[in-house]
């Protein structure tokens, strides 16, 4: 009878243990390029693309070169068309990208797709990657070396050896883009400049094109009507903020609901501490060093001790906490920039949904800038163009007919238009819609501030980046490349996330979290600063 | 033995002591049934109710079936159920098939190469195979892209394999040496002596394959590029997950799908593979048991 001694076993898990070491370094390998140097020092740099803003439906409130947005309280009347030509030469093109929606069933008989393809004269042939698995999905398929024409990355998702991977198989984009050149592409040229800035070059040039998000980072969604009502004025200090969550606890109410993985990022910056680091003197020194930063933990802390925060917010998922924002439960939650639009204001029964201001002597943290961005695998020049004529295409700005192809859909078909000219979605967008073909992660237009039927919130909001733009303080590490960190990075920010999750929800010290940030330095943070600050000193230069 | 001599667990329960085990499974029964029912109640309400109650509803006020006429309008999820069953079925019995081929020889003595082959197994059921050489073997052997890519690179579970050949061990070999004499080869010996004393086993391997195939998601959404393959978990996990945890800032994502919707979705996605226990469980206890204790 075929048995197995203990000398087999044993046998057998030595082989094992010699598989098991080879197979990190196959993963180490996903990339399928060389081990190039993607840092930008000593390197010739490119110029990012010139700024030329398009010129589309004149705004009710122009934006500004500080971040704020412009602000339309209603659908331009007069939509036009952006008067670019079909950028596709009736080939296939293939894109990855992210996806938060459902699967859009048979593209064949998919009215949108059609339109899609029509309107850029090509056979898309999309690879949708749900969000959730979207950094397995695309180690995978850089492995396999098999990627498709336009590559989308980012999203809040960081891949191994992200940068290696372009600058090994994606094309060079700085001939086509760079300075000047990029007006060959008016709706890329119309990306504001923080937007590449962020983005970044690798090795000294650029090879991609970032999705625009505004500067904004993390912001508090609160329930004004329930602060009015207690007489919270909007310009608000610390104090004050503490003094009315405890006054908006009661009653199965609490102040503010925090889960498990939030980023109190908004309060930080409340406090007045640096975005992620400081630089002095051209030194990098973590955020979570900082007495502001930690002043904030504390804080939110003692409201958690107090009872007035949600108690079961550690466990919570975000979609459920901001549920009970919905229902008024909670009166305030951290949340990205994006949350606030139509959507909330819907679901934001009987009180009106704002955003809180920074307190008193607060700087806001910045985002990146950007959502994501594509590159694009190797071709040749008038392949190459084309690609940038669809994703330039595809950023056509609000207020054109191109814009409404992409975010509203085909007029009559997905939409309707209502008495105000704005468009109106149809049943159809239920099952054809942005959110389960979404092109709009490809490329986009710089997004405005509109919210169709909520004019005076439009307005409200406006309002808030008119104050908080001007002392929005940016990541300093935008753009720039840290080998380490990109190793790191993820493993770094988890261990600080645990430990400021058992200062404020599981009663530790501020110390256990001082010697958490002790560990970080030692594990990569202190390496990674100095990479930095010679990046920093490189861009500056 | 008079009734006074019995050992306390031999006599029949006082009233107190069945009531309190009636509570004590009342409360496992309730503890089993009320998540399940607070996800069907959930998927029955209306989405204000929903927002009301904090995201979940006990006892809808008003009942509405739009979250399932929601879903299913557009065919992605009857197409995704469709895929779903055609993959356990084909992928049940295929598994089947082959575990039960290879246990048997495994189960064997004196098969030539049986040791290697049997470490070899062990070999993957100690140290499976990572995610990107999966998929390299996956891609280089053409299955990218189809179906077979959910079937065949799972297709022996090495803990089933190890269950049902201890199970072909416990067959006395006297009837196999019987059946020898009268002619039988192997196939003959498998399909007329082994595998009509192992119903039992085949049955409830036959159920871990069925739920394994009937959960499995990853693998479609690495494998398959073209969603309209997708089983039924994937695009479950597209709607629960949708919104959750979004890196955007953009309007578009805002859209979360209702509480009651992603209910409704998990009602759907669980209550085949249900319906499938209660054929099966009196199997399990002897199947999986006897399978495991032999040597």
């Amino acid at each position: 009878m075929t048995s197995i001694n203990r000398r087999n076993l044993l046998r057998l898990g030595g082989v094992a243990a010699l598989a098991g070491t080879a197979g990190p370094a196959l993963v180490a390998c996903g990339g399928g390029g060389s081990a190039g140097d993607v840092s930008n020092q000593g390197k010739d740099l490119a110029p990012f693309p010139t700024f030329v803003p398009f010129q589309g439906p004149e705004p009710d409130m122009p934006g500004d070169e500080t971040g704020v947005q412009p602000l339309y309280l209603h659908y331009p009347q007069d939509v036009q068309s952006a008067g670019f030509d079909t950028p596709g030469d009736g080939s296939e093109v293939t894109i990855s990208m992210v996806t938060y929606g459902t699967p859009p069933g048979n593209l064949e008989s998919n009215q949108l797709y059609q339109a899609f393809n029509e309107a850029l004269g090509v056979t898309l042939k999309l690879t949708l990657i749900p969000a959730a698995t979207f950094t397995e999905k695309m180690s995978t398929m850089m492995t396999g070396n098999d990627f498709p024409d336009i590559i989308m990355f980012g999203g809040g998702n960081v891949v191994p050896r992200e940068q290696q991977f372009i600058q090994a198989n994606c094309h060079d984009l700085s001939d086509f883009i760079s300075g000047d050149n990029v007006k060959d592409y008016p709706a890329l040229a119309n990306i504001p400049p923080y937007s590449w800035q962020g983005l970044g070059r690798i090795g000294g040039r650029l090879y991609a094109i970032p999705t625009e998000r505004p500067v904004f980072g993390g912001c508090l969604m609160v329930n004004r009507s329930a602060l009015n009502d207690i007489g919270v004025p909007l310009d608000w200090t610390k104090e004050d903020y503490v003094s009315a969550m405890a006054e908006l606890t009661g009653n199965k109410k609490y102040g503010v609901g925090m889960t498990g993985d939030f980023n109190p990022d908004f309060w930080a910056g409340s406090f007045g501490a640096p975005n992620l680091w400081q630089v002095d003197g051209g030194a990098f020194t973590p955020t979570y060093a900082t007495d502001q930063y930690r002043e904030a933990i504390q804080m939110l802390a003692k409201l958690f001790s107090d009872g007035h925060a949600y108690p079961d917010g550690a466990n919570l998922p975000a979609t459920d906490m901001k549920t009970q924002f919905y229902n008024g439960t909670i009166n305030n939650y951290r949340d990205g920039w994006g949350a606030m639009g139509t959507y909330t204001f819907n679901m934001a029964k009987g009180f009106t949904a704002d955003f809180g201001n920074p307190f008193a002597g607060g700087k806001p943290w910045g985002g990146q800038g950007r959502y994501g961005y594509v590159a694009f695998k190797k071709a040749d020049d008038a392949r190459i163009k084309m690609l940038l004529g669809i994703c330039n295409y595809l950023a056509s700005p609000f207020g054109t007919r191109e814009f409404e192809l992409f975010n509203y859909g085909v007029e009559d078909a997905h939409f309707t238009r209502g008495d105000d000219g704005a468009p109106v979605q149809t049943e159809l967008w239920e099952t054809e819609n942005k959110t389960n073909i979404p092109m709009t992660y490809v490329a986009s237009a710089p997004l405005v501030l509109y919210y169709n039927g909520y004019p005076d919130e439009a307005e409200r909001i406006y309002e808030w980046e008119k104050q908080v733009a001007p002392i929005t303080q940016p990541d300093p590490t935008n753009g720039l490349r840290s080998q380490t960190w990109t190793e790191k990075g993820a493993e770094l920010e988890q261990a600080i996330r645990d430990a400021y999750g058992d200062v404020i929800f599981r009663g530790a010290d501020i110390a256990a979290f001082d010697e958490a940030v002790e560990g970080w330095m030692d594990r990569g943070g202190r390496q990674a600063a100095e990479e930095f600050q010679e990046e920093y000193e490189t861009a500056k230069s | 033995m008079s009734s006074s001599q019995r050992p306390i667990w031999m006599g029949k329960p006082r009233l107190v002591t069945r009531i309190a085990k009636g509570i004590a499974l009342f409360i496992v029964v309730m503890l089993v049934i009320f998540p399940f029912w607070t996800i069907v109640a959930t998927s029955i309400a209306t989405p204000e109710e929903v927002v009301a109650n904090g995201g979940w509803v006990v006892i809808p006020e008003t009942i509405s079936f739009a979250a399932y006429t929601d879903i299913l309008r557009g065919g992605v999820i009857t197409n995704a159920l469709t895929v779903s069953a055609g993959i356990t079925l084909v992928g049940t019995a295929t598994s089947l098939v082959a575990t039960i081929f290879l246990a048997y020889a495994l189960a064997r003595p004196n098969v030539v190469g049986g040791r290697p082959i049997l470490l070899l197994v062990l070999f993957t059921f100690l140290f499976p195979p990572a995610m990107i050489p999966s998929f390299l073997v996956v891609k280089e052997t053409g299955l990218f892209d189809s179906y077979a890519a959910l079937i065949l690179p799972v297709l022996i579970n090495v803990f089933n394999l190890v269950v049902m050949r201890g199970f072909f061990q416990g067959v006395p070999g006297e009837l196999i040496e019987a059946a020898r004499l009268d002619g039988a080869g192997d196939f003959r010996i498998l399909t007329r002596i082994i595998l009509p004393l192992s119903k039992a086993v085949v049955a409830v391997i036959g159920l871990f394959y069925a739920v394994s195939y009937w959960n499995s998601f990853f693998n479609a959404i690495i494998y398959l590029d073209d969603t309209t393959k997708w089983p039924i978990q994937a695009v479950l996990r597209q709607y629960v997950s949708q919104g959750a945890a979004l890196a955007d800032t953009s309007e578009a994502t805002m859209v979360n799908s209702p509480q009651s919707v992603k209910m409704a979705v998990v009602v759907l996605a669980t209550v085949p593979i249900i319906l499938v226990y209660p054929f099966i469980q009196r199997f399990f206890t002897k199947g999986v048991l006897t399978g495991a204790i032999k040597s």
